[in-house]
């Protein structure tokens, strides 16, 4: 990870404050989280049974999903609760293309990310002239507009359960499916939080702090809000699209109210990111683990599981806002992703 | 899943009576156990979501399992149904059966059941789950939204499923079957499933007669909403208007709605204007009582209130503000003259264990879930191995005598389909429970006894 600095270059041998993103910890955390992917990436090599593959797929799917109303909500202070119309758009997309059209189902995912993207685009229009509060039910109202004309559509059949068959997914043998949405899935997670680490670590990613603090000052301050917040509900809207994509692959069939569901994809997905940190990086990652976690435990519970689910989310609101990571935080400022600046001063031994 | 509110309300409220429920059967399995000399191994659980269920007792109380486990090859099987969420009195036996047949078979059966929310994606992905797990066959059931995923997850992960509780229309149709004048043999839907209930022509026929018997005039409100079930309902060729028509009904049909609609003032308010003496249609408990609610507000009371889906289950009936009255198809009872291939109990029997293990008054998919499992054993009998093919081969062979009528998977009206008898009755006054079953309409099973005649609603 090399050292980006910024204002006069240091004289050599100077001693000088510099600015660092880096840290020991941030590179310990990326050569383990390197580390990581490989080991998940070669999972389906050695996990030759894939008891642990299937369920996996669910968990990397959510992480992308979280990563991308993280990057939305925790960063970027658009606090949307209408992403489950770019996992429904996603979903349907991807029925369209591979069982009714007959394209690869494969390459239909990023298609299918681009059909929410498309569809991001004139929702923007009318959701960016709301904020806060008014913000989060225009999008949630968009979103039960988007489910209603799904479901209300003779092409696309919304009302009934719709699947994907050997239609579409017979070219494949049933290795190649699993391993694939597999590996479709860890993309998803990897490139999601990679999305988020990349966005906040350019220009983009400071103007957005800077519109979430106020939108008011940033725009003093000579950034153009709408277009900083555009691009990333598009980047998000293609993510979660994609993510809806593979979704279906990995469940092969839906209705609309399963692809546009506001409980699955997002009150879950508002779970993981409280539970684990609003606003970090890494706070997605510990909230889909604990979320894995206690989904295992209760899986007996019935209806008690939501119960405990919102219990504890409702708990860690009051006894921790910044999540299991802001707790982390407090005891030791950790840092596995880098993505903020730090002032190093003068005989400071770090990197 | 549809709408928040929908899903919430109805949620929280079955979920305490549901966790008595499986508290009770917590109660009462060491019972069993200790009756085999087996306690204390921690199996004491008759059912566990992601964990699996080893049987720990040899033999049950109930009867001597005919065939024996001797040429029972060791299978594991997966169950999924609706334990949560607006479907879940679908799923209400569920931890009965599954404790009872993991008691009956002995260790030769590992049961796994998931709870699919009520939700069709996650009933698939519970489903592919199950296969990873290695699940030789997946048992399911609970309306075509379970029924069809299900199914379609087993075809592409070629793992023999036997499905139920969902007309089999809507479900052959979902899985890609074909019916009508296209096709004059019907296609196989699925290789890898077999699928047991009756069929929109039988409960067409019963409410007919139904409502024949009430004397009601024939003008019928039909509420067909947009979901799998409702649209095949309400089908204008194979559902329920052009068969009313046929039969001198006049029909009211507002369309197929969505279900998440939480206001029915224009449906209720078309229903008035129209004369509807007779409400019928499918659709979940938690919307029937949202609309008998705004019906009764907007003094809309007609006769005779048919409604499936919504009226089978004693514990939703009970919570409607006028449960008194209202009529349903009904698929088995305990005075069903039929029983087990497994534990050998009668229907009563049945149903009388269920209500001492769980303190609840019998309910209808008790026999159904029940008969699934029969089918299961039976097919791995003859299988005689843990083979996923050879299995499929069994099922396809099958001809039982279950607790719900015989089951013959060979005869079907479409290919993997076998239809089971269906009658038709009313809630009334009990004796042992505020409301129970009355048989009003027994056509198709003249063996069982007819209760009463229908009575309006007052």
């Amino acid at each position: 990870m090399s050292v980006r600095r910024t204002g006069q270059p240091a004289a050599p041998g100077a001693t000088a404050y510099r600015i660092s993103r880096s840290t020991a910890e941030s590179k310990a955390g990326l050569a383990g989280s390197a580390l990581l992917v490989i080991v998940l990436f070669t999972l389906p090599w050695w996990d030759s049974d894939g008891s642990l593959q299937t369920p996996l797929v669910v968990v990397l799917y959510y992480l992308g999903l979280a990563q991308m109303w993280n990057l939305l909500a925790g960063f970027a202070g658009m606090i949307s609760i209408g992403q489950q119309m770019f996992v429904g758009a996603g979903t349907y997309a991807l029925l369209q293309f591979a069982e009714a059209w007959g394209l690869d189902p494969w390459l239909s995912v990023p298609a299918a990310g681009l059909v929410a993207a498309a569809l991001s685009a004139p929702v923007a229009l009318f959701a960016f002239r709301l904020s806060g509060g008014y913000f989060a039910i225009g999008t949630w109202v968009a979103a039960e507009a988007v489910r209603l004309l799904v479901t209300e559509s003779n092409d696309l059949r919304g009302g009934d359960v719709r699947s994907l068959t050997r239609e579409s997914l017979g070219d494949y043998s049933l290795e190649t499916r699993a391993n694939v949405t597999y590996w479709l899935a860890l993309a998803l997670a990897v490139g999601g939080t990679a999305i988020v680490v990349v966005v906040l670590r350019s220009r983009v990613g400071l103007a957005l702090r800077s519109v979430r603090d106020s939108e008011d000052g940033a725009r003093s301050l000579g950034i153009d809000v709408i277009r900083t917040k555009a691009l990333v509900w598009v980047v998000a809207a293609f993510w979660t699209g994609c993510a809806g994509a593979v979704i279906l692959l990995s469940a092969p069939s839906t209705t609309a109210a399963s692809a546009f569901s506001v409980s699955r994809w997002m009150a879950l997905v508002i779970f993981i990111v409280v539970i684990g940190g609003v606003g970090s990086t890494t706070g997605p990652v510990l909230g889909v683990l604990v979320f894995w976690f206690i989904d295992e435990q209760l899986s007996d519970a019935e209806a008690w599981r939501f119960i405990v689910l919102g219990g504890i989310a409702a708990v860690m609101a009051i006894v921790a806002p910044r999540g299991l990571y802001g707790l982390i935080q407090r005891w030791r400022p950790l840092q596995f992703f880098p993505v903020r600046r730090r002032l190093i001063g003068p005989g400071a031994d770090s990197s | 899943m549809k709408d928040n509110r929908l899903e919430r309300l109805p949620l929280a409220k079955l979920s305490r009576r549901r966790f008595v429920g499986g508290a009770a059967a917590l109660g009462l399995s060491p019972v069993i156990l200790a009756a085999c000399g087996d306690d204390g191994d921690g199996a004491s659980e008759p059912s566990s979501g992601e964990a699996t269920t080893t049987a720990a007792a040899p033999t049950t109380t109930a009867a001597p399992s005919p065939g024996g486990s001797g040429d029972m090859p060791e299978i594991k099987i997966g169950y999924v149904t609706p334990r949560t969420g607006p479907l879940a009195p679908f799923g209400e036996a569920d931890s009965f059966v599954l404790g009872a047949m993991a008691a009956a078979l002995g260790g030769a059966v590992e049961i796994a059941d998931r709870d699919c929310e009520s939700d069709s994606a996650k009933a698939g992905q519970a489903t592919q789950e199950l296969i990873s797990e290695g699940a030789h066959i997946i048992l399911a059931g609970g309306t075509p939204d379970v029924s069809v995923p299900v199914a379609a997850a087993c075809d592409l992960g070629e793992v023999p499923c036997v499905t139920t509780i969902a007309p089999w229309q809507p479900h052959y149709l979902g899985l890609g079957g074909g019916l009508g004048p296209d096709f004059p043999e019907p296609p196989v839907a699925s290789a890898w499933n077999f699928h047991f209930f009756w069929g929109l022509e039988d409960v067409i026929s019963n409410f007919i007669e139904l409502w024949e018997q009430s004397g009601a005039d024939k003008v019928v409100g039909g509420m067909w909403p947009n979901d799998p079930d409702g649209n095949a309902w309400g089908n204008a060729a194979v559902g329920f208007p052009p068969a009313l028509e046929a039969a001198g009904f006049t029909v009211v049909d507002v369309g197929r709605f969505d279900l998440a609609t939480q206001d029915y003032s224009a449906i209720i308010g078309q229903f008035k204007e129209a004369g509807v003496q007779i409400v019928s249609g499918v659709v979940p408990p938690p919307v029937f009582a949202t609309f008998q609610t705004q019906a009764l507000q907007q003094d809309f009371n007609p006769p005779v209130m048919t409604m499936a889906k919504a009226l089978l289950f004693p514990s939703a009936v009970s919570t409607y503000p006028q449960g008194e009255g209202l009529s349903t198809e009904i698929w088995w009872t305990n005075r069903h003259p039929f029983a087990s291939s497994v534990t050998g109990q009668t229907a009563a029997e049945l149903a009388a264990a269920f209500e001492e293990a769980n303190g609840v008054q019998w309910t209808q998919p008790l026999g159904f879930a029940h008969a699934a499992f029969e089918i299961a054993v039976d097919a791995a009998r003859r299988a005689g191995a843990a083979d996923r093919g050879a299995l499929n081969e069994a099922l396809g062979s099958t001809s039982l005598d279950t607790v719900v009528g015989p089951i013959d998977f060979r005869a079907g009206p479409v290919p993997g389909v076998a239809k089971t008898p269906l009658v038709a009755g009313q809630w009334v006054a009990g004796q042992r429970y505020p409301l129970e079953l009355a048989v009003t309409v027994n056509t198709q099973l003249p063996e069982l006894a007819v209760d009463a005649t229908i009575q309006p609603m007052s």
